[in-house]
């Protein structure tokens, strides 16, 4: 599913296994002016072929997901599509899993249930060049 | 100091000593004897010798000696007179009408014996045969010192046969009898002696054959019951290692159950932890996120159709929680009961797995212990959940009734069955099964009973005593 973004909007992948989790990101996202989701998919297969594919501003990357875990995706895009900045989330708030999306490459990380408040707050402080951590953290 | 005798030397001073020993004793047996008979002798020979005389002249009548004269008569008697050593004779015979009588002795002498002169059928005459005293003396020493040495050698004869004899007769077979006695205690046992031809002798070696036999008998059935003994205790041995081998495979399996249950422990866990972050979480996550939409869209509409979505999330939420809360305890069968809780059971895996789980009841077994309950339960739970996984089919039935005391529920599907013999113990962390059912049964005195056709059915029946 995707859908064509406004010239000067920031580009958004969503990847994420649960449809309303994909669902409900892209209503918040989309009350921003500047943020354009561009394609949501539910897998991390997809989210690669569609990240080469697209070549996202932000990919938010569900860290558990099937076929490829986010990690690994955000691993593979840093090697292919270095400038593509990657958002991971996940309902983990343990620091090990946020350090490992650090360590493949990831610009952010940010705890699901956060994400009501923070998301939009991640998508411009990445996009800023600065690296995005939890607040609760 | 000790001589060395060979066993030849031994025999000939045994034989030595014994012969000398006969000797001695032959010398006064005669003398003995001699001393109880000193005359007898004298008559007898005096008696033979008359005989002996009457006997020649019995025989010179045929010679016609009667026509010699004096002379030539004591002459022809002379030798023989003084052959036979005789002091004087005195002869008188008639033979065919002549008469003969002769005598040569002028002195008569006190011992004489007289002898009839026979010819054909007739006494014709007699002889008259005396001695003198210092002839008779002389004789007298004579027969004494022959018949002395004659009953010596003749006694010393008889001892030493005797003794020969003995030896034969008893030292021989007793020898033998010895000789067999240390073959038996040398362990031959049931060694049996030749026969003796003595009765007495015979009978003792028959009575040691018996022993000897009695002592084989005796230790053949000793042997016997030692070998009996020894099979009891290799038989014995051998039980007690399968026990101790059967105990060490039951601890095996409890040691496995244990880590079975721990791992199945630990996979409810996750599937439920997991459940709370794929499913709860997600739906929560999701719902504040549309709470933020709703809260910053600036259309009224929007926002109520995003708060009813949310609401739809909550509930979904709730529901989750509901059958998470399920899995880990069933509130129901605490309050109400295994019957209500079983068939809340087949409604909400029905709903969960899309199929079709119906409940019977025959016969409410009420309130259970808990302990009985939650082991049903479960294992009803395991059971249909198997049914989903691998039954290949949408249909299953669970039965419960009571039966003689005890509860029982059936589970059967119409699916794929299985060979019964296949039962095999799982893999740690993919849930217990018929083997964990079976054991958790057996803990609290039940027993489970599996009927199953490949390709046609399978009935699970469970039973549980009750009290």
């Amino acid at each position: 599913m995707s859908s064509s973004p406004p010239p000067a909007a920031i580009r958004v992948l969503l990847a994420d296994d649960h449809k309303i989790v994909r669902t409900a990101l892209r209503e918040l996202l989309e009350l921003e002016p500047d943020i354009a989701v561009i394609c949501d998919v539910s897998d991390g297969q997809s989210a690669l072929e569609k990240i080469l594919e697209l070549s996202p501003d932000i990919a938010f990357l569900d860290i558990r997901m099937l076929k490829i875990s986010g990690i690994d995706v955000t691993r593979q895009v840093k090697q292919l599509r270095p400038a593509v900045r990657v958002i991971c989330f996940s309902m983990h708030h343990e620091k090990k899993i946020m350090e490992a999306a650090f360590d493949a490459g990831a610009a952010g990380y940010l705890v699901k249930s956060d994400a009501a408040h923070e998301l939009v707050r991640a998508v411009r402080t990445v996009m800023a060049g600065n690296p995005y951590r939890p607040l609760a953290e | 100091m000790r001589f060395a005798i060979s066993n030849r030397h031994t025999v000939f001073i045994e034989f030595a000593g014994w012969l000398s020993l006969s000797v001695l004793l032959g010398v006064l047996i005669a003398i003995t004897v001699q001393s109880q008979t000193d005359s007898q002798p004298i008559q007898l020979y005096l008696n033979n010798m008359a005989v002996d005389l009457s006997e020649e002249i019995a025989q010179t009548l045929e010679d016609d000696i009667w026509n010699l004269d004096d002379k030539a008569i004591s002459k022809y008697f002379c030798g023989l007179w003084k052959h036979l050593g005789l002091a004087s004779v005195c002869i008188r015979t008639e033979f065919n009408d002549v008469l003969f009588e002769k005598k040569w002795s002028p002195e008569p002498d006190p011992v004489f014996h007289r002898r009839p002169v026979w010819h054909n059928g007739k006494t014709i005459g007699f002889v008259e045969v005396s001695v003198s005293k210092d002839r008779l003396n002389t004789l007298r020493q004579a027969l004494k010192r022959s018949g002395l040495t004659s009953m010596a050698v003749a006694f010393s004869a008889i001892w030493l046969v005797c003794l020969v004899l003995a030896r034969l007769i008893i030292a021989r077979p007793l020898r033998k009898i010895m000789l067999g006695l240390r073959t038996i205690a040398g362990g031959a046992y049931g060694f049996q002696l030749a026969g003796d031809r003595s009765v007495e002798i015979d009978g003792i070696i028959r009575e040691i054959n018996a022993l000897s036999s009695e002592i084989l008998n005796r230790r053949n059935q000793l042997e016997s019951e030692i070998a009996v003994r020894r099979q009891a205790e290799h038989d014995l041995a051998k039980l007690n290692a399968e026990l101790d081998e059967r105990v060490k495979e039951r601890t095996r399996r409890l040691r496995r159950m244990a880590g079975l249950l721990a791992s199945a422990q630990d996979a409810e866990q996750r599937r439920i932890a997991e459940g709370l972050h794929d499913d709860v979480a997600q739906l929560l996550a999701a719902s504040r996120m549309k709470l933020q939409v709703a809260t910053r869209t600036d259309s009224p509409v929007k926002a109520r159709e995003i708060l009813h979505e949310t609401e739809d999330l909550i509930v979904q939420a709730n529901e989750r929680l509901r059958h998470l809360s399920f899995e880990l305890a069933s509130s129901t069968l605490g309050r109400l009961g295994l019957r209500v809780a079983l068939d809340e059971l087949c409604e909400d895996m029905s709903k969960r797995y899309g199929m079709n789980f119906s409940f019977h009841c025959d016969q409410d077994p009420g309130l259970l212990p808990e302990e009985m309950a939650t082991v049903l339960f479960k294992s009803t739970r395991e059971l249909l959940f198997n049914v989903a996984k691998h039954a290949g089919t949408d249909t299953a039935l669970v039965f419960l009734t009571l039966e003689n005391g005890a509860v029982k529920l059936i589970v059967e599907d119409h699916g794929k069955g299985f060979a019964p013999d296949g039962e095999k113990t799982p893999d740690p962390g993919s849930g217990l099964g018929l083997f964990g059912i079976r054991e958790r049964l057996q803990d609290i005195g039940g027993s489970v009973r599996i009927e199953s056709a490949p390709g046609r059915y399978s009935r699970i029946i469970l039973l549980l005593p009750l009290g």
